[in-house]
């Protein structure tokens, strides 16, 4: 199985994370045991060619087999150079193509937006009152006077 | 007969002007022309605001920036950007003195274009014998026993749609087209008829119109299976059945002096009593009424006035027209936000109108929505004035079209004797309102629910002393001593906005689309998706479902 670490310098909301993605080691190694591919937990040993500085500086990884992304979510010593990373898989980037074929209703967008429609989430200061007249009106004044007869 | 016929181009920077009925018989129609020369200061402010629009181009501003041009040694002209929105930027605009006292304000709306094509509506309404114009100040030229003269209309707005349009650009004014003397053009005007000239409406499906916002392409769902009348109403005609051409009736406009030579006359004894007596016991009896009106009301010419048939000998102008109009202009209301944030209940704009009260308009009524952006109004108010009895009813209308209408009392009654009229119009007005159920709807300020449960019988309300609603109580304080024209207080919501506010949160959208449409705009938060397409497991699909409902980046 092929093991790539990677530094992720992105936010994990990205779906497309090829372009933030630097490549710190890669590995060859067997699955041993059961392993949830969701949440897969690999085992590393640290020596010369793979130092714990380079295991700590990666926050990413592809699993080859699995054709799968995963953030690192945590990392364990079991004991001296071997460490246990704890994996989660990025189902963002690792479906994309899929994803980005698919039609949705866009509640919210950066871009491409509504500003007509009301948005709950808006967030109010004290409220601006103005007043303006009208350019005319009751102007001056008239005696009526009114009689019987023609 | 004269013609008035529009030729265009001409500019007059004033403002006021409009025409409005001087005196109608059967044969002939006089107009007149209410207008004022403006200040320095006015003229400058739009000549200046002129510049902006043709010469200034929106590029050349930035949000919160300022622009100061001096007018003269005691004034700058203050132009300040208040906010962008896309390509629609907002600002105010103001003259102030040195030492920044504002003198004059408005705010401005300016739509980034490459080249902003303006459209002129001009309307010639053959029922009011009123001009508008959706241009703020909108000029014309018009020729006169051979000689040239100028009018114009200052913030009038009308809608097309009526057959009375004429549609012409309009060219950059000429400042050197100033009339030396508006009392050339009055003159003139009062002493012949005019006729409007009848330009029907041509076809026009070709104004672009602004830049509309960006925004999605959703279709929306469902259909429209009613009908959309739009704003149709117009204000009804004045009422042509007059208590004055009746015989019975008869209504003078008198002067001071007069006034006082009648209070002689009426106290003398020169007239045949014993003739007199077979009737009335005195002629005082024979006055229906005497009332101040907060305006100045029509009349004709001077004429002798008669109690019964007895000749007083005391001249005064006799009144012809019971039902007399009074136009107090137009406010144009322009999106301020561009945004819901204008509209309804995030924005509230209380009317104040003179002897009726405060009422609230909706602002959804003014502002338009077309082609996916907020459009302005034009907020009218016109009174029908009852000069026999001073009921009043101010109908509300935006772009030409009624949206409410208002009744009240504009009258102070004199007392002129011992015989209270004040007495007998308040039991006529008492028993008129209880018998139609309008007590409560006025008790309680809901000049509406008095209106509608009134409709059609604004000529019988009479009220002896003026009064007016505000802040949906009645009072007894005077309409005579508050304000004479109406107001808008206008309450909007401001809105804390943080940078990059779209790039966390995003903005309502609401639209239906592919999401590879979306790569590269931002932030996403997905309503709903049927997830399709993906060879994933279930769980997998849940958590990417539950991610792009968080937000995502795509």
């Amino acid at each position: 199985m092929n093991i790539y670490l990677y530094k992720n310098g992105t936010e994990k909301e990205r779906v497309d994370k090829s372009n933030f993605l630097t490549q710190v080691a890669s590995f060859t190694g067997t699955l041993r045991d059961e392993c949830d591919i969701l949440n897969p937990v690999i085992r590393f040993t640290t020596d010369g060619n793979f130092t714990f500085s380079q295991l700590n500086s990666a926050n990413y990884a592809y699993l080859e087999d699995f054709g799968r992304y995963y953030f690192i979510t945590d990392r364990k010593v079991v004991r001296a150079n071997v460490h246990d990373v704890f994996l989660h898989e990025d189902v963002l980037f690792t479906w994309k193509s899929g994803i980005l074929q698919n039609r949705a209703i866009i509640d919210r967008q950066q871009e491409m937006f509504n500003t007509l429609m009301p948005d709950s989430w808006t967030t109010y200061q004290k409220t601006q009152v103005n007043s303006v007249e009208f350019p005319n009106g009751f102007s001056g004044y008239s005696y009526v006077l009114g009689v019987s007869g023609l | 007969m004269s013609r008035f016929v529009y030729d265009g181009g001409k500019y007059l920077f004033a403002v006021n002007a409009k025409t409005t009925v001087y005196e109608e018989t059967d044969s002939y129609i006089y107009f007149f022309y209410e207008a004022r020369e403006i200040t320095d200061t006015e003229r400058n402010l739009m000549l200046i605001q002129r510049l902006i629009l043709e010469g200034i181009r929106f590029s050349a501003f930035n949000e919160g920036e300022t622009l100061i041009i001096p007018i003269n040694e005691n004034m700058d002209f203050l132009i300040e950007c208040n906010y962008i929105i896309g390509n629609i930027a907002y600002f105010s605009v103001s003259v102030t003195d040195k030492t920044g006292v504002i003198l004059l304000n408005c705010t401005h709306r300016y739509d980034g274009r490459e080249s902003v094509r303006r459209r002129t509506y001009v309307e010639i309404d053959r029922t009011t014998n009123e001009i508008a114009s959706n241009e703020d100040v909108f000029g014309m030229t018009f020729s006169l026993n051979g000689k040239q003269y100028y009018t114009f209309v200052n913030g009038r707005f009308g809608f097309q749609g009526n057959g009375y349009w004429y549609k012409q650009p309009v060219p950059i004014p000429e400042p050197s087209d100033q009339p030396s003397s508006y009392q050339e053009i009055y003159q003139v005007l009062y002493a012949n008829e005019i006729e409007f000239e009848y330009i029907p409406l041509p076809d026009d499906t070709t104004d672009t119109g602004g830049t509309a916002p960006t925004e999605g392409t959703s279709t929306g769902g469902g259909s429209n299976k009613g009908t959309q009348y739009g704003l149709t109403v117009s204000l009804p005609p004045v009422p042509t059945a007059s208590a004055l051409t009746s015989g019975f009736v008869s209504a003078y406009k008198m002067s001071i002096s007069a006034l006082y030579d009648l209070y002689g006359w009426l106290w003398s004894d020169n007239f045949d009593l014993e003739q007199f007596k077979k009737i009335f016991s005195q002629p005082i009896d024979l006055i229906t009424n005497l009332s101040i009106l907060p305006f100045s009301v029509s009349a004709g010419s001077a004429d002798n006035i008669y109690f019964g048939n007895i000749d007083s000998g005391i001249s005064a102008n006799r009144i012809w027209t019971q039902y007399q109009t009074l136009s107090c202009g137009t406010v144009s209301l322009q999106p301020f936000w561009d945004a819901y944030l204008d509209c309804s209940p995030h924005t509230k704009i209380e009317l104040y109108l003179p002897y009726i009260g405060s009422i609230e308009i909706n602002p959804d009524d003014i502002l338009m929505l077309s082609g996916g952006s907020l459009s302005g109004g034009q907020l009218n108010v016109t009174y029908y004035v009852d000069v026999l009895n001073g009921a009043c009813c101010a109908f509300v209308s935006v772009n030409g079209s009624k949206i409410g209408e208002y009744c009240g009392s504009c009258s102070t009654s004199i007392p002129v004797s011992g015989v209270s009229y004040e007495g007998v119009y308040r039991g006529l007005l008492s028993a008129g309102m209880s018998a139609l159920g309008m007590v409560g709807s006025v008790a309680t300020g809901n000049a509406i629910g008095a209106v509608s449960s009134g409709a059609g019988v604004a000529t019988s309300l009479m009220s002896s002393k003026p009064s007016y609603l505000h802040g949906g109580n009645s009072n007894a304080i005077s309409g005579y001593l508050g304000s004479q024209k109406p107001y808008l207080v206008i309450t909007r919501p401001q809105q804390s906005l943080p940078v990059d506010y779209g790039a966390y949160y995003g903005y309502r959208s609401n639209i239906t689309e592919t999401l590879s449409n979306l790569v590269g705009k931002g932030f996403t938060k997905i309503g709903s998706i049927h997830l399709q397409g993906i060879d994933c497991t279930t769980d997998e699909a849940d958590e990417i479902e539950r991610l792009l409902k968080e937000g995502v980046v795509l």
